[in-house]
């Protein structure tokens, strides 16, 4: 019995820390954050600096056109540089941010935005992880049960272990003896 | 992973594979525009040589909005392209417009005193019109019909072929 408890603190501290490592790589999706803005143009005016900050954010919407992978806001190419500049123009006019991303889509297409929008194919980017880990999730508990399950003894008692046994006779059932001591050599269990 | 799972690997490879080939056969300089059936930006701009000149004067016309630059290599090889272009078709029936793309007025003129010259060049400054017309870089080239809206887009140097087959179907269309 003890082997069994054990075991199962092990799962679930397993399940723990793959669900506690899950924000980071989450976060790590995220677009880039807008850099500083420029000091130069915001020294005197705080309005200025507010406007700089704004199109920075949009910037780093933005997908710069000739190198791959890096926002306007990263890019130091020609192109992206005179992009930052429409930006802060148009916002400069009292376009909304709203406006300055469809005026982008407009000449570029969808293309140019970086996160890719929730709809048609690129819905997929969005659901397939999800779903992934779900399975994965579902797989975890599935294995976790068969594992914690006690080895094949005929009679040993116990509701929950006729339970297990019950969904177990695919896997468990041949399991050899030799990684069923490997499996639980290696998880602790004596 | 035994008995009846032993499928599942080898089958979940399937998805992967096919993902791989949609992508790596795909033509990565392949972007595609919306601009194609919409009006074409307008704009309005001053000439190498000095004039001014505007989209809306060229409204009767087929245009052919090449952006280039002096130090883009495949605009070298389509230039004769162009030059072709501007003896074929007499220039109330199609325009060729040069759009000079991020590059000094010197070096421009220098490559066209160069290559040969026989249409009309716009300066971009900042890049505005480039980036109104989405252009990732040169060259790139827009066929606008008649009435200003955008046929078709070529990316990369011009064929002759491509040249005369979007202009002759564009100059096609009834007035």
């Amino acid at each position: 019995m003890t082997h069994r408890r054990r075991m199962r603190r092990a799962a679930l501290a397993l399940a723990v820390a793959v669900l506690a490592g899950l924000p980071g790589t989450l976060a790590a999706q995220e677009p880039m954050q807008p850099a500083e803005p420029d000091p130069d143009s915001t020294l005197t005016d705080p309005r200025a600096a507010a406007l700089d900050a704004e199109a920075a954010d949009i910037a780093a919407q933005l997908r710069c056109p000739v190198c791959s992978g890096q926002s306007v806001l990263e890019s130091n190419s020609d192109i992206a540089q005179q992009m930052q500049e429409v930006i802060r123009e148009r916002l400069g006019e009292g376009q909304s941010e709203r406006q300055i991303l469809a005026y982008f889509r407009g000449s570029y297409g969808d293309w140019i935005i970086l996160t890719p929008r929730p709809t048609g194919i690129s819905l997929l980017v969005y659901v397939l992880p999800a779903l992934a880990l779900l399975g994965g999730i579902v797989w975890v508990i599935v294995a976790v049960r068969r594992w914690s399950a006690p080895p094949s003894a005929p009679g040993s008692g116990g509701t929950e272990a006729s339970d297990s046994r019950a969904d177990s006779d695919t896997v468990s059932d041949d399991l050899s003896a030799e990684d069923e001591a490997w499996l639980r050599q290696s998880i602790g269990g004596s | 992973m035994r008995g009846r799972w032993r499928w599942l690997l080898p089958l979940s490879a399937i998805p992967f594979l096919a993902l791989l080939g949609f992508g790596l056969t795909r033509n990565p300089q392949f972007f595609p525009t919306p601009l194609i059936g919409q009006p074409a930006p307008v704009w309005t701009l001053q000439a190498l040589d000095g004039d001014s000149l505007s989209l809306e004067e060229l409204k009767d016309k087929v245009v052919v909005l090449n952006f280039w630059a002096s130090w883009c290599i495949p605009c070298r090889a389509e230039h004769p392209v162009l030059m072709q272009a501007a003896r074929t078709w007499p220039d109330e029936d199609v325009a060729i417009i040069g759009m000079v793309y991020d590059d000094t007025e010197r070096n421009a003129e220098r490559f066209l005193a160069r290559m040969g010259n026989d249409w009309r060049h716009m300066l971009d400054p900042g890049s505005r019109t480039a980036i109104d017309y989405g252009v990732h870089g040169v060259p790139e080239t827009f066929f606008v019909g008649r009435g200003g809206v955008v046929a078709y887009k070529h990316i990369g140097p011009l064929t002759w072929d491509v040249m005369k087959t979007k202009i002759d179907s564009l100059l096609a269309v009834p007035r």
